[in-house]
């Protein structure tokens, strides 16, 4: 069981029906990876073909979901997933306890800190290969879902997270998250973080673009 | 009501601006640049790469290990991504089919001028003893990436 | 797994425990129930972490201080 949301099929410029699960276990990270793996295998090999500068490859092409699973023995970890067409489009690792918000409007507070989160391989765009996804809008699914945990957590819409240097548009510019800046304790990736102000603005469409 | 504190769901047009809005961005990814366990890369590469190259032959680790003529811990200890000789990187490239000189820069104890040839990823590892075979994409991807290491 | 279904307990708490529950409940900004639900999932964090041989530690850089917090 899971809530029925909607993805926007590239080809075809249609929504498509999917299913956004809660509670994602073990077996299903494990599931997704193995779904995964092949896909980041091809890239891999597409990639030294047609001599890509590394610099410029996928960031999260490395990652490995089936080794994040033991996390979810935890209380405060919990995972999401997006399915549709028979597999596994897109996957978000959240934390709800431990992070307080750094913006100093609501300094202190505790936030849903997003852990990881990835789109299929097959949904990435790669400009280098003339690569673009299969299904578009995922991650804005996704991080609408870690704002509505944060409110039903009582965190009122604050979420925080840590992204790869490719994904810093897409928080800052099209979810409207605040750039808090590089953060040293955390390899030096950028910190953004949603107010309660900016999660309502991005959940009403009203988002800093 | 959009907005609320509902579980509510996202109109038609929030989904198709957003969309668009992504997919003009390269990525979404969050959360760590390299494992979330903060090891390093190096053995990550190079686990993949040996991963997959005993499934493509159904080989466990103790075979590879006597193929390459190392003992087991040592290939224990370059799937970790710990420092290993010289020697033994050579012995393994000598299994594998690919070039010495490459593979100790895909470990990240060397220098390469091919920088194309880093990140194999860690996914793509068997971590039984007996591995899953390759499917066919998988094999393909293996031996291109054999293919680029080759000498 | 359903993560929303709740079950209802009753805690006593001491009248200073209560207060620590009320101050801490007003500077996070959340309802009691959700503070102790963050300390338990903390506690359990804790507890995996130090049962597998870490160590919990509370570091002042400002003060170049560093204490390990025993956990019971």
């Amino acid at each position: 069981m899971g809530e029925r949301v909607q993805v926007a099929e590239r080809a075809s410029g249609q929504l498509v029906e999917a299913t956004l699960h809660e509670g994602l276990t073990t077996r299903d990270l494990e599931v997704i990876e193995r779904s995964w793996a092949a896909h980041r295998a091809e890239l891999v090999a597409a990639l030294m073909g047609a001599g890509v500068e590394r610099r410029l490859w996928p960031e999260s092409l490395h990652w490995d979901w089936g080794r994040k699973a033991p996390l979810l023995e935890l209380l405060l970890v919990n995972a999401f997933g997006v399915a549709c067409r028979g597999g596994w489009q897109a996957v978000m690792m959240t934390k709800t306890a431990g992070y307080d918000a750094r913006v100093s409007s609501e300094a202190g507070k505790p936030l849903v800190y997003v852990d990881f989160v990835e789109t299929a391989p097959w949904n990435w765009t790669i400009s280098e290969l003339g690569r673009l996804p299969v299904f578009k809008g995922l991650g804005s699914v996704l991080i609408r879902r870690a704002v509505q945990q944060s409110r039903a957590e009582g965190f009122r819409g604050r979420v925080g997270l840590h992204a790869l240097p490719q994904a810093e548009r897409f928080y800052g510019q099209v979810c409207g998250m605040t750039r808090v800046g590089p953060d040293a304790a955390k390899q030096d990736l950028v910190y953004f973080e949603f107010t309660r102000q900016q999660a309502d603005a991005f959940i009403s469409g009203g988002g800093d673009r | 009501m959009i907005g609320g504190e509902s579980m509510d769901r996202a109109t038609p047009e929030w989904l198709r601006r957003f969309a668009d809005a992504e997919a003009e961005c390269p990525s979404v990814s969050a959360g760590a640049r390299q494992r979330a366990s903060g090891e390093q890369p190096r053995g990550v590469a190079l686990a993949g790469l040996i991963g997959l190259w005993r499934r493509s032959r159904g080989m466990s680790s103790a075979a590879f290990a006597a193929m390459a003529g190392i003992e087991v811990a040592e290939l224990e200890r370059l799937e970790r991504g710990d420092e290993v000789g010289g020697g033994v990187l050579a012995q393994v490239a000598g299994v594998l089919g690919v070039s010495a000189e490459k593979l100790i820069w895909l470990c990240g104890q060397g220098t390469s001028s091919e920088a194309a040839l880093g990140g194999v990823p860690e996914g793509l590892g068997a971590r039984g003893s007996i591995p899953e075979p390759l499917n066919p994409r998988q094999a393909a991807a293996l031996n291109e990436i054999i293919r680029n290491l080759a000498g | 797994m359903s993560t929303t279904e709740r079950r209802t307990m009753t805690l006593n708490l001491t009248e200073a425990e209560m207060r620590v529950l009320e101050a801490l409940a007003e500077k996070k900004d959340l309802s009691k129930t959700a503070v102790l639900r963050q300390a338990l999932r903390l506690y359990q964090l804790i507890e995996h972490r130090t049962s597998q041989g870490e160590r919990l530690v509370l570091e002042d850089d400002r003060l170049a201080k560093k204490a390990e917090v025993m956990v019971l």
